[in-house]
């Protein structure tokens, strides 16, 4: 089951690699990409589809819940906005209040505009 | 602020931000720094390994509080910082890591002592900047140590080309960001949520971490359990949050937790975590662990919560607030805890283990009940890192530095060097093993440059001993690659760096070294010889659940 994260960061040294190794490295594959610079050229639209990973037997066969993606996104430096969608888990579902205001994970009616939205 | 070369200006920012020691190795790409030092307002330690440079600004990070500084050149020099950049992420240690880079036009050529340790620390820093432009250095400098010490703490890497170190430019210090920011207050509903589970639990344990202690959280978690009594367990880097002679105190919890304290989380019907992780160290099989309880879950870092166990209450924010709305009395909960503290004096450890030899548990915990408030140990990694964690008795948790995420052998030695020049009020002891202490033991020459007073208490079985613990008991006692009967005579190899040392070889004689290590001046180092086949115990065998510990000495 696949999601989609849309992120919004900052164009910095390393900021695209440090978001997709943040999510391939904590459980979650990437499945595509797209980036886009903003016409002032200091932030990205970043629009990642991933899956969670399913860990193989004997392993217990959970994946790595989706809705905690946003949270580990977000404390990249910068992270200015995170969207989880996903047609199964709107990560609002169990997310405790986030610390940063930053934050949009999985909010409905989000007014963040994405690439592609 | 007349214009200077960006290496001057990154030395005016540190002592801006009140560093006053900074450990470091130059080197080429690095020089323009060290010639900028000179006569600059914090000290320098040369350290002998980049690494022991990570290590010992870990430890001074880690005893004091403040954010620890090290310095390394480019290539070899900031590989050698990697493992103590792991660490210091692992356990949320407050770090601005400062590397020299070759020159920009030279980055991507393959140049000498090139290496993208931008791109190889990514996995392991809380932020990282590559600073390509010298009028960046003023931002830049002031955002490292904002962050290394802001909400979940964590290292920073700077990395500064060396043609940047040299160009000049009109910078001017950017106003020191306060230190006292705190993180948002968690939201009225979480706490009301986990109020509600509090009142109807009949069977409550808390679980802390080493969270607590770095949200500078202990006061208000000591008084949480004063008011509601609930019995409490420790990670291994919480140890201290409850004072480890508070009646509530259980023990640690885990693959080397006591047996009243595993038993005591397998049973609980609420699980209150705070400030830990749900490692899996403290665990075990994550399915098996705490299998009846509702959890509350309280952490600065929202990403914690629920990351790897449902939290029916998450509460994520500055959990200061969040123990004082929760500090209300439970008076439901007596008979569970009456049965708690019937079951850690049913598993009381026996001391009196049989023979003449050094019996460590014994040992520290003689060690522990001599020391008095102001005593810090650091440890190496292995089985004498867990017998300090079992039986030494923390009060503070900024006394017990040790590596817990990482399990970095050759931690101990640098981390107590850092830890005694941040916390000069303080005796400083290293608990080492034979295997870990080889691992740094190039910072004894630190400790004889500097006369820095830490005491190193080498416990020495001649084998890699928790290695060989598990070989004995899970791979059929076979035996591979474990023995250190070959090691040196540690009393003349420090003797041979200038540091007085002695041997103990009898349980008669712990009570003298005891005394030696705790009341002699400057650095000391006294060489416990015990027998190989000891072991830890319990242990949680893999696989199977906390409750399925095993016992197998006197203690059985």
């Amino acid at each position: 089951m696949s999601f989609t994260l849309h992120v919004r960061l900052k164009k910095a040294e390393g900021s695209l690699v440090r978001l997709l190794g943040q999510i391939g490295r904590r459980g979650y594959d990437v499945l595509g990409v797209r980036a886009e610079l903003s016409a002032d050229q200091k932030t990205f639209d970043v629009v990642v589809e991933f899956e969670p990973f399913m860990p193989v037997p004997p392993a217990a066969q959970e994946a790595r819940p989706a809705e905690v993606l946003p949270r580990l996104v977000e404390k990249l430096v910068e992270v200015e906005k995170v969207e989880l969608r996903g047609p199964s888990s709107p990560a609002s579902k169990s997310a405790p209040a986030a610390p940063k205001s930053k934050a949009a994970a999985g909010k409905p009616g989000s007014e963040m505009q994405f690439l592609g939205e | 602020m007349p214009s200077m070369k960006g290496a001057s200006f990154v030395c005016r920012a540190l002592e801006a931000e009140g560093v006053d020691y900074i450990f470091g190795y130059p080197g080429g790409a690095i020089m323009p720094f060290y010639d900028a030092i000179v006569g600059a307002k914090f000290k320098h330690i040369l350290v002998r390994h980049e690494q022991g440079a990570a290590f010992a600004a870990n430890g001074y990070a880690r005893a004091s509080g403040r954010v620890g500084v090290c310095v390394a050149t480019s290539g070899p020099g900031t590989t050698n910082l990697v493992t103590g950049i792991a660490d210091a992420f692992m356990d949320s240690v407050a770090m601005v890591c400062i590397t020299g880079q070759v020159r920009s036009h030279l980055i991507g050529t393959d140049a000498f002592q090139e290496v993208d340790i931008f791109g190889i620390t990514l996995p392991i820093v809380k932020h990282s900047f590559l600073v390509r432009n010298v009028n960046d250095l003023p931002y830049v400098m002031q955002e490292a140590f904002r962050i290394a010490r802001s909400g979940r703490p964590g290292p920073v890497l700077v990395d500064i080309p060396r043609d940047i170190q040299e160009a000049e430019a009109d910078l001017k210090l950017l106003p020191r960001v306060v230190e006292e920011e705190r993180p948002p207050a968690p939201s009225r509903e979480s706490i009301e949520k986990a109020a509600q589970l509090l009142r109807d639990c009949r069977k409550p344990i808390v679980y802390a971490g080493g969270g607590v202690g770095m949200a500078s959280a202990v006061e208000e978690f000591r008084g949480f359990i004063k008011v509601t009594q609930i019995p409490t367990v420790h990670t291994l880097k919480g140890l201290g949050t409850l004072p480890y002679n508070d009646p509530l105190f259980l023990g640690m919890l885990g693959m080397h937790g006591f047996k009243q304290s595993n038993l005591a989380v397998q049973e609980c019907d609420l699980l209150i975590c705070i400030g830990a992780r749900f490692d899996d160290r403290a665990t075990g099989v994550l399915s098996k662990f705490a299998p009846n309880a509702k959890v509350i879950h309280m952490d600065v870092d929202a990403s914690e919560v629920g990351k790897l166990r449902k939290a029916e209450a998450g509460i994520a924010g500055d959990i200061r607030p969040a123990l004082k709305a929760l500090s209300f009395p439970l008076p439901q909960i007596a008979p569970w805890r009456e049965a708690c503290l019937k079951s850690k004096v049913d598993y009381a450890w026996k001391y009196n283990a049989p023979g003449d030899g050094v019996y460590v548990p014994a040992m520290l915990k003689e060690l522990g009940d001599r020391a008095d408030d102001k005593t810090i140990i650091t440890c190496d990694v292995g089985q004498h890192q867990m017998w300090v964690a079992q039986h030494y008795g923390f009060r503070r948790p900024e006394h017990h530095l040790t590596s817990g995420g990482s399990g970095a052998m050759g931690f101990g030695l640098p981390a107590a060097i850092g830890a005694a020049l941040s916390r000069p009020d303080c005796r400083v002891i290293c608990v080492s093993g034979d295997g870990s202490i080889m691992m740094n033991i190039q910072e004894m020459a630190t400790l004889n440059r500097y006369k820095i007073p830490v005491k190193i208490l080498l416990v020495d079985n001649q084998a890699l001993g928790m290695v060989r613990q598990w070989q004995e008991l899970f791979f059929a006692k076979k035996y591979s690659e474990i023995d250190l009967s070959d090691n040196p005579d540690f009393v003349k190899l420090a003797e041979a760096f200038g540091i007085p040392a002695f041997f103990v070889r009898e349980r008669k004689d712990v009570p003298r070294a005891i005394d030696r290590l705790l009341h002699e001046p400057g650095p000391l180092l006294a060489h416990v010889s015990i027998e190989q086949a000891a072991n830890v115990w319990p242990l949680v065998p893999p696989k199977k659940s906390n409750a399925e510990m095993e016992i197998h000495d006197h203690n059985k």
